[in-house]
């Protein structure tokens, strides 16, 4: 029988670090969103 | 004349040196060590000294620092227990410090470099891998989770998690976090050179590329909805770290900004340093648990190092633009010291390779990660 402590503290692991992972990706996508279309803005403001 | 001998009793009964015990003795040393290696070393000085003489005060036998008497009108908190409850008890100060935070950090290398976030998230590794290494020691969950978060190096994220979760360890583990995050160039140049070949020391990467004004503006906003919606716990930290980089990027509000950066920073940290040295009595510190978080706090953080590293290297397996993996260890926030020692031992091998600004983006990060992380252990384990 495993200790329910023990079970719980792999899901926190295993779950927690996912999430941050998650989180962290999504908030570098986004980033990588907010450049391209500031910097493309840019580009058609000096174009014009 | 008995009236006389009462009095004279009663003075020598509350002389201090009548109370004094071995164990003060001993915090006395630990609090004179800590204030030399701020004044004599310069490590992390900010915080270790007034963390130092919070723990002197503290442990001087009958003085009222800490504690909390019945009164005619309530309980009566002394001095550095009004700061205690109101600043760190409340969370208001470590909050505080990370609006301060954000006013001082300039997210542009992140921005410019986004695949940094990565290396952000990865050097978490360390936290929770201390976080079932406490566990194994037989910590419960909650303190567990509080000890592995020394791992993410960020002071102010500690103390928040500790106090809600874990609020008797508060002063080892703050105490701990400081240490290790002033000992950042001793403890990390060693795991960067065992976990790197010299070729990998020497990638060169490119320059990083301008980030517009705007582009700053709308990172904090995006930041702080994207974080706060994902892990909603870690709102508070994240709010005001955001909030106080938006004060910074977007030049319209220089008087709070240079308030967030100075003033209030400068204020609270004297009052976050007395409180964290405050909880650190002889009764409380003086057992085998402190001992114990120290050492665990020195393998979440060589774990987290090892995480940021290790990403970076498996990173360049798919990347046509190589990274330095070097900069995967400014993952542990620590800003901007884990960054500097990048440079440090980037240069070690190649004296014209400028790392900094590049390991600036894993720094600011890890800050991101660490306070998402924190989040996370108060959402499953509160």
């Amino acid at each position: 029988m495993v200790d329910n402590s023990w079970l719980m503290a792999f899901r926190v692991f295993v779950w927690g670090f996912s999430w941050v992972f998650l989180g962290l990706v999504i908030l570098m996508y986004c980033t990588k969103v907010i450049s391209a279309v500031v910097r493309g803005t840019e580009k058609k403001e000096k174009k014009s | 004349m008995s009236e006389n001998f009462a009095l004279l009793h009663q003075i020598i009964a509350n002389v201090g040196f009548v109370h004094l015990t071995a164990g003060h003795v001993v915090m006395w040393g630990i609090a004179f060590i800590f204030i030399f290696l701020a004044i004599k070393k310069g490590f992390e000085p900010l915080l270790l000294l007034p963390i130092g003489f919070g723990i002197l005060i503290v442990n001087l036998p009958l003085a009222p620092i800490m504690g909390i008497s019945e009164g005619a009108h309530g309980p009566q908190r002394d001095l550095v227990r009004w700061f205690y409850d109101f600043g760190i008890a409340t969370e208001i100060i470590p909050c505080l410090i990370f609006m301060g935070v954000g006013a001082l950090t300039d997210f542009g290398p992140m921005i410019a470099n986004p695949k940094t976030l990565i290396l952000g998230a990865a050097a978490q590794f360390g936290v929770y891998v201390t976080f079932f290494g406490a566990k194994l020691f037989g910590f419960t969950l909650q303190e567990a989770a509080s000890i592995g978060i020394i791992g993410g190096a960020d002071g102010p994220t500690c103390i928040y998690l500790t106090s809600f979760l874990a609020p008797h360890l508060l002063g080892a583990n703050a105490l701990a976090a400081y240490s290790y995050m002033a000992m950042v160039p001793l403890i990390q140049p060693p795991i960067m050179r065992l976990l790197t070949t010299k070729k990998e020391r020497m990638i060169r990467m490119k320059q990083l590329r301008p980030v517009s004004k705007a582009e700053k503006i709308i990172f904090p906003l995006v930041g702080t909805v994207v974080i706060c919606m994902l892990v909603p716990a870690a709102a508070p930290l994240m709010a005001m770290l955001f909030l106080g980089n938006l004060f910074r990027e977007s030049g319209v509000v220089e008087r709070l900004n240079h308030a967030a950066q100075n003033e209030l920073l400068n204020i609270v940290t004297i009052f976050l340093g007395l409180a964290v040295g405050a909880t650190m009595s002889a009764e409380k510190f003086l057992h085998p648990q402190p001992i114990f978080i120290f050492c665990l706090g020195l393998v979440a953080f060589a774990f987290s190092t090892a995480g940021g590293l290790l990403m970076a290297k498996t990173m360049n397996l798919f990347l046509k633009e190589k990274i330095n993996p070097l900069i995967g260890s400014a993952g542990v926030s620590a800003v901007p010291m884990a960054a500097r020692v990048t440079q440090v031992v980037g240069q070690k091998d190649d004296p014209k390779n400028f790392l900094l600004m590049h390991a600036m983006g894993p720094n600011v990060a890890g800050v991101i990660g660490t306070a998402t992380a924190a989040g996370l252990f108060l959402t499953m384990l509160r």
